[in-house]
């Protein structure tokens, strides 16, 4: 059900993606590449953030209020972003007006300035911003769980980075980390757009199909993660009115030939309202609000998190609902009709997060930049497809198993 | 535009035989569908000593009918989702699904909305939920502010009471002000259904009527509320909070949805905060380094409006910014607005709508909302309305909707005892 695209290979050895989406208003082109948290040294966290920030502050031959001025003026954006894999600069703009943005996409692309004093005023704004997680509950609990989890591995850091990490980031730390990782031959530029794929193929080519500096190095092999051996907990107590609940696991990886089944776990277990926890922490049981489970796909190696929002003298009664859940899918395996249902929302779900070109650009640029390949945007309902219920609560014992990572956070 | 021009414009009108209002746009290119109910009640319709009832109903629409299976599960395990919310003046229920999980939908909805099961035991459980959502909404500085905020700006109307209510109201509420709530309100003349996607018109028609056509027609009564009831400046309001930045709020007075100047307006929130070429984010967050974060939008209802701006800031320069947006405004009347700043305000509203009309439930949500308030030829002229703005439009507008008129304040100031920032 995913429409078709096209691929190409420039000169330069960039991978281009072209989705043709004739029916949608944007043109949107993201520039993905493996930059992320992953690859940032550990003295330098936040330093992908706070390039990708800045990266779109000024260059060459513009300011960065005449770059606004103009992107603007258009009715665009051109914005940097990152997660834990990956770092990508992109573009939205409408569709008849794409022809004039590409060039100053190209420009922020191949010549953003870094200005010494855009540095000091978003150095400024972060570390204010690292600050103002303090006001958010469950950002303060995720963080700690996400520091039991990985510990000292770059997933277990927070993205913004810290005080310290943030504070001594410079203007050459920012130029390395550009020219290190935004290199032709490891990065892809994905497109969707309803304008005609030749054109707007050559436009692409002459502006960014040339050289950009010297190769990217090899990716280095990631560091291990090492294994958990015995649950924590972690009590913390803050000035708010509700307390949270977070019971986390190591999780597979995208390379794992568990992801897919972990997917379907994760449908059941906390993937919408009509999954086991919202039904009986929620609607039988009146205990929270806020209730659910995530399980974010990560190259390495992820998290299975369960997070209920609630009172106090609620928090044993709602984790020993958890763990009855968790054991239940350890040791009988879900229904096949539960499992098709599974299947069906989570295919649903996933193709009707195709609707705006944006989200077309993005699907494919990162299943590729993640080493799938744009293709598997398709492969992956096919993939959720085959998981039996059997495989489901392998899944389950495989992660479940191990020893949670639990955070409890207190009103006080 | 490039492609299918405005697909507003293709949505057609259909009426039940009770009377609510049906609008359907087919589009055979993806095979989903968006399906919205929108209920024009919301906080404004409630008796206040009840305050927060509108949002516990919705609630409970969602516990469903002991008939009948869950709505949530019904939705879901067709691969689709189902969601709702309460604000001042209307009641939303949406729903987008793959094709093949859009009849069960229609179907499931128009149980869950006609006949709710309101058992003592749910709405006891029910109301344990919403104290919990009560108590995260107390741990948000933005959504505190904005409750004072309103309370202030429209301090003495039924807009100035928080949607969610206050423990106590909540606390009020028994099964027979829901049921009371619930025939007073969702009735075919306040309700408009939407559908936007890939079905037959035919079939999706004859459904809702099995799904909604048993709801009473009720009246189209007015709360009373008009122009006349708003235009004051609020009281300013200081909360101290242990937090780690100042929230700023400023507002003022609009006219409502169905002015004439509703686009001009909307030009000149953003040419005031839309994007990071606009006045106040240039000058007082890059050029002066003030504040961390501004933006600026026209929040509109049916009869009323605020032009709000919304700021983060550092604690010591909260009461500077406030001059220094105080000026802003004021120099929205002396500096005239030159024809870049208009244009780019227009291309970013205009934007906005593009990426809003690129999914079926943007379509769905922009001329459901307008028609439950009785403004649907806004969604159609929009766009045309917006390329005619220039900046004689602006000026004019300024001088006669901000002249004089005070500005509302409410700000969270960060406790001595939380760290500086």
């Amino acid at each position: 059900m995913i429409l078709p695209f096209l691929k190409r290979k420039l000169s330069n050895h960039l991978t281009v993606l072209y989705r043709h989406t004739p029916k949608n208003l944007m043109a949107e082109i993201q520039l993905i590449f493996p930059g992320g948290q992953l690859r940032e040294p550990a003295a330098l966290g936040g330093l992908s953030n706070f390039t990708m920030e800045l990266a779109v502050k000024g260059t060459q031959k513009r300011s960065y209020r005449e770059l606004c001025e103009v992107i603007e003026s258009l009715g665009g954006s051109i914005w940097g972003d990152d997660a834990q894999d990956y770092g990508s600069l992109n573009l939205s703009v409408p569709a008849e007006e794409a022809e004039r943005a590409l060039p100053l996409f190209a420009e922020v692309v191949l010549e953003s300035a870094f200005p010494t004093e855009e540095i000091e005023k978003e150095k400024k704004a972060t570390l204010a911003e690292i600050k103002s997680k303090e006001e958010h509950p469950f950002t303060i609990a995720y963080e700690r769980l996400n520091g039991l989890l990985f510990g000292d591995h770059a997933y277990g850091k927070p993205g913004l980075g810290t005080r310290e990490t943030v504070g001594r980031i410079s203007r050459n730390d920012i130029l390395r980390w550009k020219e290190t990782w935004l290199k032709p031959d490891q990065a892809v530029l994905s497109i969707a757009a309803p304008l005609a794929p030749d054109r707007t193929l050559k436009s692409l080519k002459a502006l960014l199909g040339n050289s950009w500096g010297r190769q990217g190095p090899q990716l280095p092999a990631a560091k291990p993660l090492k294994a958990l051996r015995q649950e924590k907990r972690v009590k913390l107590e803050k000035r708010f009115q509700q307390a949270y609940l977070l019971i986390g696991f190591r999780a597979p990886g995208l390379s794992s030939p568990l992801y897919p089944q972990t997917k379907i776990l994760n449908a059941l277990l906390g993937g919408g309202m009509s999954a086991r926890l919202f039904q009986e922490i929620r609607e039988k049981r009146g205990l929270a609000y806020d209730v659910g489970s995530f399980y974010p796909t990560r190259l390495l190696a992820s998290s299975f998190v369960i997070h209920v929002g609630l009172q106090p003298p609620k928090i044993k009664k709602a984790e020993a609902c958890v763990h009855k859940l968790l054991e239940d899918l350890k040791t009988t395996a879900p229904k096949r009709e539960q499992v098709e249902e599974a299947k069906r929302y989570i295919r649903g779900t996933y193709f009707m997060d195709h609707q705006t070109n944006s989200r077309k650009a993005f699907y494919m640029g990162w299943w590729e930049i993640l080493g799938k390949g744009a293709a598997y945007d398709s492969r992956y309902a096919e993939e959720i497809e085959r998981v039996t219920p059997e495989s489901v609560k392998e899944a389950a014992q495989e992660i479940f198993e191990q020893p949670p990572q639990i955070v409890e956070l207190h009103p006080n | 535009m490039i492609a299918g021009q405005n697909p507003i414009g293709d949505f057609k009108k259909f009426e039940l035989s009770n009377g609510l209002r049906v609008l359907l746009r087919t589009d055979h290119s993806l095979p989903l569908a968006a399906l919205q109910v929108w209920v024009r009640c919301g906080s404004v319709d409630e008796d206040h000593r009840v305050a927060g009832i509108a949002h516990f109903m919705e609630h409970m629409v969602f516990k469903g009918n002991p008939n009948t299976r869950d709505i949530s599960r019904i939705v879901e395990s067709c691969g689709g989702t189902i969601n709702a919310a309460t604000q001042h003046e209307l009641t939303h229920y949406y729903t987008d699904v793959p094709q093949e999980g859009l009849e069960p939908a229609v179907t499931a909805l128009g149980e869950a909305l006609t006949s709710p099961h309101l058992l003592a035991e749910e709405i006891e459980k029910e109301r344990r939920v919403i104290l919990e959502e009560m108590a995260r909404r107390d741990d948000s500085p933005n959504a505190v502010l904005w409750d004072k905020f309103m309370g202030s700006i429209y301090e003495g109307t039924p807009y100035g009471q928080s949607v969610i209510g206050s423990r106590k109201t909540l606390c009020h509420i028994e099964r027979r002000h829901l049921a009371e709530f619930h025939k007073k309100n969702y009735t075919a003349s306040r309700m408009v259904a939407v559908c936007a996607g890939d079905f037959s018109e035919r079939r999706i028609l004859s459904l809702m009527e099995s799904a909604f056509g048993n709801l009473p027609k009720g009246k189209e009564e007015s709360n009373g509320l008009n122009a006349r009831a708003f235009g004051r400046a609020g009281r300013p309001i200081v909360l101290k909070r242990p937090v780690q930045q100042g929230y700023l709020a400023c507002g003022f007075h609009t006219p409502g949805l169905s002015n004439p100047d509703l686009v001009t307006l909307d030009v000149m929130a953003d040419l005031l905060g839309g994007g990071a070429s606009s006045r106040l984010y240039r000058r007082l967050r890059e050029e002066r380094q003030l504040l961390w974060s501004v933006g600026a939008n026209l929040i509109s209802y049916r009869h009323s409006g605020i032009l709000g701006i919304f700021a983060e800031v550092p604690r010591a320069n909260l009461d500077e910014s406030i001059t220094a947006i105080q000026q802003e405004m004021d120099g929205l009347e002396k500096e005239p607005v030159t024809e870049p700043e208009i244009q780019r305000a227009k291309a970013r509203i205009r934007s906005e709508w593009l990426n809003e009309l690129e999914t079926l439930h943007g379509q769905a949500s922009l001329i459901g909302h307008l028609t439950a308030l009785g403004q649907e030829e806004i969604a159609l002229r929009y766009l045309k309305d917006l390329e005619t703005i220039d900046g004689s439009d602006i000026q004019a507008t300024c001088l006669d909707i901000l002249k004089d008129k005070p500005m509302t304040v409410a700000m969270i100031r960060p406790k001595n005892n939380s760290k500086k920032s």
